[in-house]
């Protein structure tokens, strides 16, 4: 039982944290292939920002400030990356974090079944009002 | 009102905040940017080949996208939020775990 084993949390939260840190750099690995084809021609509405200084692309980022708080960052500080993300008046988006993210959310999940060493599977379509009370004994 | 699931209140159009005809853009308080947010992924976690009750451990991955530069929130698409409350510039998108122990 988890209970006989006071460690067994931080165990866990310290997997996870391994785990999020592999997906997230995963997920940066994609975004920058993803916006590091070099331009000319410049990109399309919809299609993610070509490669021109190479200034966005040297700045996406993973940051792990929250990582204590099970979060992870990953994204761009430079001040025209939310300009591309999501359009402006002038500039029709070219997003590439999201694009990035759905699809590689798959191989994302992967990357952190993998990086948290859990013993994990995925499954959907249920939410938290789904899931039965805890039984003692039962773990 | 609720827009694609999610609750906000709208205050401005996108184009008065400069943002084409994108989306909409939305204030929130905390609250309501929690309940906005739906999980995409619920992870069961075995143990030496046995299931952990998932209420004792539930383990969510989610996803946020991030603009960070003034104080508004825009919703861009079903499952993805743009928060913006911080002072610091960018664009992110977020992974978290939520778990309930």
């Amino acid at each position: 039982m988890i209970e006989e084993n006071p460690d067994f949390y931080k165990i866990m939260d310290k997997k996870i944290e391994n785990g999020l840190k592999k997906s997230a750099n995963f997920l940066k690995k994609q975004i920058k292939v993803k916006i590091g084809i070099q331009g000319p021609p410049r990109s399309l509405p919809g299609q993610p920002p070509k490669k021109d200084t190479g200034d966005l692309h040297e700045s996406i980022k993973v940051y792990e400030d929250e990582i204590k708080m099970k979060k992870i960052i990953i994204g761009s500080d430079i001040h025209y990356a939310p300009d591309l993300e999501i359009g402006t008046l002038k500039l029709l988006p070219r997003p590439y974090l999201r694009q990035s993210f759905r699809e590689n959310e798959a191989e994302i999940l992967k990357k952190f079944i993998e990086g948290s060493g859990l013993d994990a599977s995925i499954s959907t379509d249920y939410t938290a009002s789904d899931v039965p009370l805890p039984k003692k004994g039962d773990i | 009102m609720i827009l694609n699931n999610k609750i906000g209140i709208k205050t401005k159009t996108n184009e008065d905040l400069g943002y084409g005809n994108y989306k909409e853009v939305f204030t929130l308080t905390s609250s309501d940017i929690s309940a906005s947010v739906q999980p995409l992924t619920i992870f069961d976690i075995y143990r030496a080949g046995r299931k952990i009750d998932i209420t004792a451990y539930k383990v969510y991955l989610k996803s946020d996208i991030i603009l960070q530069g003034d104080d508004r929130i825009v919703f861009l698409e079903d499952d993805y939020s743009i928060i913006s409350k911080e002072t610091w510039q960018g664009v992110y998108i977020k992974l978290f775990i939520e778990e309930i122990k």
